[in-house]
């Protein structure tokens, strides 16, 4: 049941997107949340649709297993298109009434604004998915995020203990989640009951299940702590890496070609220029 | 009625279809359980049992194939997911981290309360229920998280049996206990199911136990069942065992050794208990069959 669920999993495979390093996919996943921040027509959501496809495609991630990870957020793009359609005023009046007390008044720039808004959480999902969640194991994530946030290290950032710590987090995800999913099951062999009964009963059925969880989840910080330690783990101080990451040329061709690309359709100059700041509104 | 407690017809289970993680745990199984008996699971890690044992109160649902209960079909109008639950009673390995409550006694209660039973009948079960599992009523007072390793897991399988389950699956009782406790722990079911004539059903990887305790046995390989016999016919196929990574109990081979040196001992030993008693006879001068 809880294991369905596959929104920021590691989907294991051997593709380009797999292969790249991970700080390039970080840097390029920046890039593009901009890029789809600064789209100023339709025109500029095509061109990202065009190179959405195409990232999915290199990325060999079946097109059912995106799907699936858009599925819980529906009600998000849902509730944000129905907010845009009824709050943006307009010139193109295409529906003026009042229904009992509620007065509709739809417009065109309206419903236009809905549909970017919608294609602009769709494709953010997508894309973040595609680079980075479904293409990079939780390791070389953290792995990237420490080499990128290295230079604040000279601040006196501890950006080690950080990486550490989510790398940490990252790795006990699915292992909660399979004990949350042995203790319902423990306790629904004990007839415990999580689906009927009001609200207040529902809350009150999940006690057997988190108590449990939150002892155990106790024990195990203690037990990885003292492992950590029975290792002579003190920090990232003079500690080398066994995957050294290192450039190589895909990884900086990746990049070139995704800017290129960007830019072409981005710079102001340009004619054809499909993207720019003028029009900033964001997803509430 | 059926003569049987659990029959599972031609059941199928998969993981993770469609995904790179996809895996078959069970594939075609088909099987029926003695009511009144222990009967055996043993199988290598990933060979299935676990899925079995969540096939037998419900918790998971065949892909394809049916399970029974008492001839009734789990998920049919005469038998819900929830009455299954109820009359399987399933402890799961290391279950005393689903303890929850502040005292012993609340936390075996809660079984019972979920099942809708009076507050007399509940402390009754509950008192019943440990003593069934050899602690005194001192610790119904105290709280679960205080007891030792041992006496929590007691607690937990307590639980179970305060429901008072028609059947009783249990899933390595006694796994990460040191041999006193696992004695004991598989005394106390022995001796609960010889009282009680409840139907019980232990996964073990311990041959030895499972030559003590059981009455039969079903042995799972790679999702298939590859036999379903008396622990003696199942024990007498030394080689079919060893090739799915499986073995006999360790007497076993000490008893065959012997027979190859010549000492007239008789075959098909299994426990240290049988094999003290065969030999003892022997030194007595009791050869003259030989």
């Amino acid at each position: 049941m809880l294991k369905d669920i596959t929104l920021g999993q590691y989907f294991p495979g051997n593709s380009l997107l797999h292969r790249l390093d991970p700080r390039i996919k970080l840097l390029a996943t920046v890039l593009l949340i901009v890029i789809i921040f600064l789209a100023k027509n339709m025109a500029g959501y095509g061109v990202m649709i065009l190179l959405t496809v195409f990232l999915v495609a290199l990325s060999r991630i079946p097109v059912k297993t995106i799907l699936k990870s858009i599925k819980p957020l529906i009600f998000v793009v849902l509730l944000t298109v129905a907010m845009n359609i009824f709050f943006t005023g307009g010139e193109n009046v295409v529906l003026d009434q009042k229904i009992w007390i509620i007065h509709l008044r739809l417009t065109a720039e309206g419903i236009l604004n809905g549909v970017k808004m919608a294609l602009r959480i769709l494709l953010l999902i997508v894309d973040t998915g595609v680079i980075l969640t479904y293409t990079t194991s939780p390791i070389d994530l953290t792995d990237g995020i420490e080499r990128l946030l290295s230079p604040l290290g000279k601040i006196g950032v501890p950006v080690h203990s950080f990486a550490m710590m989510m790398s940490l987090a990252l790795r006990f995800v699915p292992t909660l989640i399979e004990e949350t999913d042995k203790i319902i099951a423990a306790q629904k062999s004990r007839g415990a009951d999580f689906s009927s009964g009001n609200v207040i009963s529902r809350v009150k059925a999940l006690i057997p299940v988190l108590i449990p969880l939150l002892i155990s989840s106790f024990r195990r910080a203690d037990e990885l702590a003292l492992a950590m330690e029975c290792r002579c783990y003190h920090g990232g101080k003079g500690r080398t890496k066994m995957k050294e990451l290192k450039l190589q040329a895909k990884d900086v061709a990746f990049l070139l070609v995704l800017a290129l690309f960007l830019a072409v359709a981005f710079l102001p100059g340009i004619p054809c220029s499909v993207f720019g700041i003028n029009t900033m509104n964001f997803v509430f | 009625m059926s003569e049987y407690a659990i029959s599972f017809r031609d059941v199928s289970y998969v993981y993770g279809e469609g995904t790179p993680f996809f895996k078959k745990a069970l594939d075609h199984v088909s099987f029926d359980i003695k009511e009144g008996i222990i009967t055996g699971i043993i199988g290598h890690t990933g060979s299935g049992k676990s899925t079995l044992l969540q096939m037998m109160n419900g918790l998971l649902s065949p892909h394809k194939g049916q399970v029974l209960v008492k001839g009734n079909a789990i998920g049919s109008k005469a038998l819900s997911k929830r009455d299954a639950a109820f009359q399987v009673g399933l402890v799961f390995q290391y279950p005393e981290y689903q303890l929850f409550e502040e005292t012993v006694f609340k936390d075996i209660a809660y079984g019972p309360k979920n099942k809708g039973l009076g507050e007399d009948e509940i402390k009754e079960r509950v008192k019943e229920a440990i003593r069934f599992v050899g602690l005194s009523e001192d610790v119904l007072e105290k709280s679960p998280f205080e007891l030792s390793g041992g006496q929590k897991r007691r607690v937990a399988i307590a639980g179970v049996l305060a429901m008072r389950p028609e059947i009783l699956v249990l899933d390595e009782p006694a796994a990460g206990l040191d041999p006193r406790g696992r004695t004991e722990i598989f005394g106390n079911i022995y001796n609960y199911q010889k009282r009680t004539g409840t139907t019980v059903i232990i996964v073990s990887h311990s041959m030895e136990d499972m030559a003590r305790y059981a009455e039969e046995l079903a042995v799972m390989s790679d999702g298939k069942l590859m036999m379903h016999d008396t622990v003696r016919k199942v024990f007498s196929q030394r080689d079919l065992l060893e090739s799915i990574g499986l073995d006999v109990p360790g007497i076993t081979p000490v008893i065959e050794r012997l027979r190859a040196l010549g000492m007239p001992i008789k075959e098909d030993i299994f426990t240290v208990e049988e094999a003290r008693e065969e030999l003892l006879r022997l030194l007595k001068g009791g050869s003259t069959h030989a």
